[in-house]
């Protein structure tokens, strides 16, 4: 039975070769016949697929082979169909021409391929990365890393100088200040400091401190007001010390800034990546700097108990952050790059009844000089 | 005589619309998995719509073997960008001396420093991404192909970059040049090299918009040196729109300049003559369109969301996001539909083949696996439109 005329390609030179196309006698395969053609070629209809994806009505390219589309490539042969009767009756007779199969040496190589790469950035991201930064970290010179503090203090005071509306941007009183020094003798103790330690009080009404680059440590003054005692402030002087005694911020911004390449890479083109790779990021550096806080936790607790200061009081401390987190989002945010307060209370508690001397770090005049600093 | 072949392009705006809209939605669903398949389908149905003497070009790329050469890119480049990065970070960190916060210079250079990193990556992408492209496309059954010579086009890449920022641009047609003809001459259709002939010095006349562009801003920017602000910055602005249209101008005739100077083996050659005129009109009026269109989409997406306030947040939340990703894929699907695809439906238009009587005499060529397909391409965020 004769179906209508097409061209052949043969798969070995781009030769047009005008045939016949006719179905064999058992109905079951294609016969192509040509001039050129010693007898006709004849292909199994039920292995013939549509080339392309784009079955027009001028125009419809078939090959003979196996189904999945890397075969395509490998069996050549082509037969290009123009008239519109006999692309109508192979859509109608085959309506599985343009079905794929995927393979199972793909499904292998997929999945190979997937755990070597999320092994990579897992190896990369969360090993090598993170143990490249402490050690780059003790190589940066200390006045490299002062100097760097000092760039970030001076960007802080400029925008915070813009939108405080308290008279100075830091509190100083001579009792204040002296009172400040003591605390930090306890604090630093006999600890080997590379440093020339640098604490400041801000004229800010936060419950909050940290830390920059070389030694900086920056109390708010709503810490002082709103703690209960002065063993609370010692306790989290001694926690930001830890972070300078750890060159935290060093390993921070050398951690973060590679980490944020490799992410931005990953999701960069996806649509809606960039929200992903941002959030990816805050996930990943938040749980990296839940580790830093609690090497900074940890300092803290020796540092209180060699100084024999109450570690009751900076167990307190932890209590009034929980209950002054109004909001659940400032909460969530809080506590997904901080250690959740509770739990470092615990272990603040745990470690107070081991200690068996404790003494007030600061008297009653101190105290009050410290917690009226910006008065 | 040589007989002359035009190719044509079956412009299917609906067909290209429905298919985009739907490829980038099931790409935002996916996260973004989905995209391999989607780039796979849009070429599969652009290289359909191409016929050369009747018989349709084939695109023979997959979807699976993208998303594998993703993965391998990321594999290698998570180390490389991990660590260039990591080094880069450092030695900027070093290199802060001034505790001036004013003073952004060292962390532009430390910026520029890691894209230099980068850059010989972009190249290498470029490269492989075509030859990706040419080894899977077939026409009359008859294979595409390039050698595997990445490495080569990085370094002259380099070479021709250097020429072109030390030169203030001037000697742009230097580097177009010969790239193009680097890749040019390493291309094949099936048995048949392609020769890139001409000379790098017949582009200048295509820079010819570019240079009065820079002149005029030159002049405006010498006005306002002077202190005539007004007409100073008159000039500047007619400067710059000049210089702009001028590099679409530049695209297209060195485009058509290197196109009608190549040769395929066996006694064929190739001709274009598109018209700047027609492509900046696409651009400009079918963009200034586009936009009109998405900012009512989106101005629909806001108010909307305006009067869903007072439900539950996560609900309107849910609402707004998939709008979102509605109007997105709408405009990916119109800027395909409108600008893209009759772009490249003129260029194909109005190009020429000559000696076509020879084509006949091109045999077949080994089939290129290509390990990463356009990996690199991808995870370097190059790909472009298709």
């Amino acid at each position: 039975m004769e179906i209508g005329q097409a061209s052949y390609y043969d798969g070995k030179s781009a030769k047009r070769i005008s045939v016949t196309l006719g179905l064999s006698n058992d109905r079951l395969s294609l016969e192509i016949s040509a001039v050129e053609f010693d007898r006709p070629l004849s292909w199994r209809l039920s292995e013939i697929r549509g080339a392309g994806n784009r079955p027009t009505d001028t125009n419809l390219q078939l090959y003979f082979g196996q189904h999945d589309a890397r075969d395509r490539d490998k069996t050549p042969a082509r037969l290009v169909i123009k008239d519109p009767k006999v692309i109508a009756y192979f859509e109608r007779t085959r309506p599985s021409l343009f079905k794929r199969d995927i393979t199972s040496s793909d499904k292998r190589s997929f999945m190979k391929r997937t755990v070597i790469a999320v092994a990579a950035v897992a190896l990369m991201i969360l090993v090598i990365l993170p143990g490249l930064a402490g050690v780059f970290a003790q190589f940066l010179p200390v006045e490299k890393e002062t100097a760097l503090g000092r760039g970030a203090l001076k960007n802080l005071e400029r925008v915070y100088g813009k939108v405080t509306e308290k008279d100075a941007v830091y509190c100083s009183t001579p009792d204040g200040d002296a009172a400040l020094q003591k605390l930090t003798a306890h604090v630093v103790g006999n600890t080997k400091m590379d440093y020339d330690l640098d604490i400041r009080v801000l004229n800010d009404d936060m419950i909050n401190a940290f830390t920059l680059p070389g030694g900086i440590i920056i109390l708010m003054d709503g810490l002082l007001q709103s703690s209960a005692s002065p063993e609370g402030v010692t306790g989290v002087l001694a926690h930001e010390l830890g972070h300078v005694v750890e060159r935290h911020t060093v390993k921070n911004v050398l951690y973060t800034s590679s980490m944020a390449g490799i992410l931005s890479m990953i999701f960069g083109d996806m649509s809606g990546g960039a929200a992903l790779a941002i959030f990816g990021e805050q996930l990943i550096g938040s749980s990296y700097s839940r580790n830093a806080e609690n090497e900074a936790d940890s300092f803290a607790i020796a540092s209180l108990t060699n100084a024999e200061v109450d570690l009751n009081g900076f167990a307190e401390f932890f209590d009034l952050i929980s209950e002054n987190e109004p909001s659940v989002l400032d909460k969530l945010s809080y506590l997904s790059s901080h250690p959740i307060s509770a739990g470092r209370a615990t272990k603040v508690r745990d470690a107070a009844t081991f200690q068996k001397t404790i003494k007030a770090p600061l008297n009653q005049e101190e105290w009050y000089a410290l917690q009226h600093i910006c008065d | 005589m040589s007989e002359r072949i035009t190719p044509a392009f079956e412009e299917d705006t609906n067909g290209i619309f429905k298919l985009v809209f739907k490829t980038s939605i099931l790409s935002f669903l996916t996260l973004g998995i989905y995209r391999f398949w989607a780039t796979t389908r849009i070429r599969q149905y652009l290289w359909g719509s191409v016929t050369i003497d009747d018989d349709p070009l084939e695109y023979t790329g997959t979807g699976m073997e993208k998303l594998l050469g993703f993965l391998m890119a990321i594999i290698i480049l998570t180390i490389y960008l991990g660590l260039v990065q990591f080094l880069l970070t450092f030695v900027g960190l070093n290199f802060t001396i001034s505790d001036d916060p004013e003073d952004a210079l060292n962390q532009v250079v430390s910026i520029y420093i890691s894209l230099f990193a980068v850059f010989p990556l972009l190249a290498f992408a470029t490269y492989r991404a075509r030859r990706y492209k040419m080894s899977r496309t077939l026409w009359r059954g008859i294979r595409f192909g390039m050698d595997r010579a990445a490495w080569g086009f990085v370094g002259r890449w380099i070479l021709c970059s250097i020429v072109q920022l030390i030169t203030l641009g001037i000697l742009t047609p230097y580097k177009t040049f010969t790239l193009e003809k680097y890749m040019a001459d390493r291309s094949y259709f099936g048995s048949a090299k392609l020769h890139q002939g001409g000379t790098w010095t017949a582009l200048f006349p295509a820079m010819k918009h570019v240079f009065i562009g820079m002149a005029i801003s030159l002049v405006g920017g010498l006005l306002i040196y002077m202190e005539v602000f007004v007409v100073g910055l008159i000039v500047t602005t007619v400067g710059y729109l000049w210089f702009t249209i001028g590099t679409v101008d530049y695209g297209v005739k060195s485009f058509a300049y290197l196109t009608s100077h190549k040769t395929i083996e066996g006694g064929l050659s190739l001709a274009s003559a598109p018209s700047t005129g027609f492509i900046i009109k696409k651009v400009v009026l079918m963009s200034l369109a586009l936009m009109l269109v998405t900012s009512v989409i989106f101005g629909l997406v806001a108010g909307v969301s305006y009067g869903l306030a007072n439900l539950s947040p996560i609900v309107s939340i849910v609402i707004v996001a998939l709008s979102y990703i509605i109007g997105i894929a709408f405009t990916e699907a119109l800027a395909m539909a409108w600008i893209t695809m009759p772009i490249l439906a003129h260029y194909i238009t109005t190009s020429q083949i000559a000696g076509f009587e020879n084509i006949g005499a091109i045999q077949q060529r080994e089939a290129d696996a290509g390990a990463d397909a356009e990996g690199f391409a991808d995870a370097l965020d190059i790909g472009g439109a298709f």
